[in-house]
């Protein structure tokens, strides 16, 4: 014959057996002596349980004292509250406003891209090296400063809208330096 | 402290009088039996008392849940309940010794005082071998008697989980009575 676990009977004592369960572990019981005395342990240890009091203590003292520091806890958490609500709309408000403002910017900046092309104004006067020597152009006026005889070996460009051409003749072999200064 | 602190009064009161009223009667309608609760998880008066405080001011800090008298009774038990359980879990297994501090006020024979203590010792020896949890399910069911669902619902967890715990919590304070006879 296999007897009921511990656990079983435990849960059995406090009627806390499910009822198919509660119907096998009773057919057993009825027929063994040392689990109907294993069951009654359990539940005189239950009453023994539900017997237990309260400690010895005077409990119009304790009462009185933990009344008294419940108020003293309740009354500091209002002040408290007190202090932090009044005081923090603001600071609360104002960061709302600005968060607002930030992303109402944000959209405006998004939408407008901010890259417009340059436009060449058509009067401006334009400095360039062509093959035959220096050009300033300015509208449709131009002049050039040629040298036929030379061959142009290289030219430079400065910030500052200085045009220099270095120019080689053939049969000499006499460099000749141009340099062209635009008037700011 | 006592209840008419000069600290207290110079403090002043930042509540509505009808607020304090409203939280006085709700603190004298269950102090005595959340004391008790939590005295018998915790096992000692003096974290029992800290913690009757602290499970009340937790309460209390939220006046909406008050309005139903019903419900605010369960849910100040369960306040108190996991405010026991989370003091264990924190501090581990607490100490259950009351007797040479307790201030005696009933009128009982020397020998049934004895009887009653030794009981007490024995049943606080006890239960400083169960969990926490194991501890509060046992207290729920076969101290405060609630049925294992309301348990199971004080606990957060299933009922099967309650069960569980009842059933180890039996069986290990049944052994340690077993070897306490021997």
């Amino acid at each position: 014959m296999t007897h009921p676990g511990e656990q079983d009977l435990a849960l059995l004592a406090g009627g806390e057996t499910g009822p198919v369960r509660r119907f096998v572990l009773g057919r057993h019981l009825r027929n063994c002596e040392d689990c109907q005395e294993r069951l009654a342990e359990f539940r005189e240890l239950r009453e023994h349980l539900g017997d237990a009091e309260m400690p010895d203590v005077n409990w119009n003292f304790l009462a009185a004292e933990m009344r008294a520091n419940i108020r003293v806890g309740l009354e500091a958490g209002a002040c408290v509250r007190t202090v932090s609500t009044s005081g923090n709309w603001v600071p609360r408000f104002t960061v709302a406003i600005a968060s607002m403002l930030l992303v109402i910017g944000a959209s405006f900046f998004l939408t407008d891209t901010g890259i417009h092309p340059t436009r060449v104004e058509p009067a401006t006067p334009v400095l360039q090296a062509t093959s035959s020597g220096i050009e300033l152009r300015n509208g449709s006026d131009s002049f050039t400063l040629n040298d036929r005889q030379g061959v142009r070996a290289d030219e430079s460009v400065s910030a500052q809208g200085t045009m220099e051409a270095r120019y080689v003749d053939g049969e000499t072999g006499g460099v000749t330096i141009t340099n062209v200064y635009l008037p700011q | 402290m006592s209840e008419h602190d000069p600290a207290l009064a110079e403090l002043g009161s930042a509540m509505d009088p009808r607020e304090r009223e409203l939280q006085d009667r709700f603190v004298n309608e269950h102090l005595r039996r959340i004391f008790r609760l939590i005295y018998r998880i915790v096992g000692n008066v003096h974290d029992a008392q800290d913690l009757t405080q602290e499970a009340f001011i937790k309460a209390l800090q939220r006046q909406e849940q008050l309005k139903d008298e019903q419900k605010s009774a369960q849910w100040l038990s369960r306040i108190a309940t996991n405010t026991a359980i989370d003091f264990l879990r924190k501090h581990g297994r607490v100490t259950f010794c009351e007797i040479t501090d307790a201030r005696e006020t009933r009128s009982e024979s020397p020998e049934a005082f004895v009887l009653r203590s030794e009981q007490r010792t024995w049943l606080a020896a006890g239960m400083e071998r169960l969990t926490p949890r194991e501890r509060a399910a046992l207290v729920l069911r076969d101290m405060e008697d609630l049925p294992a669902d309301e348990v199971a619902r004080r606990l957060d967890c299933s009922k099967a989980t309650v069960r569980s715990h009842i059933a180890n919590a039996r069986t290990k304070l049944k052994k340690f009575a077993e070897k306490r006879k021997r």
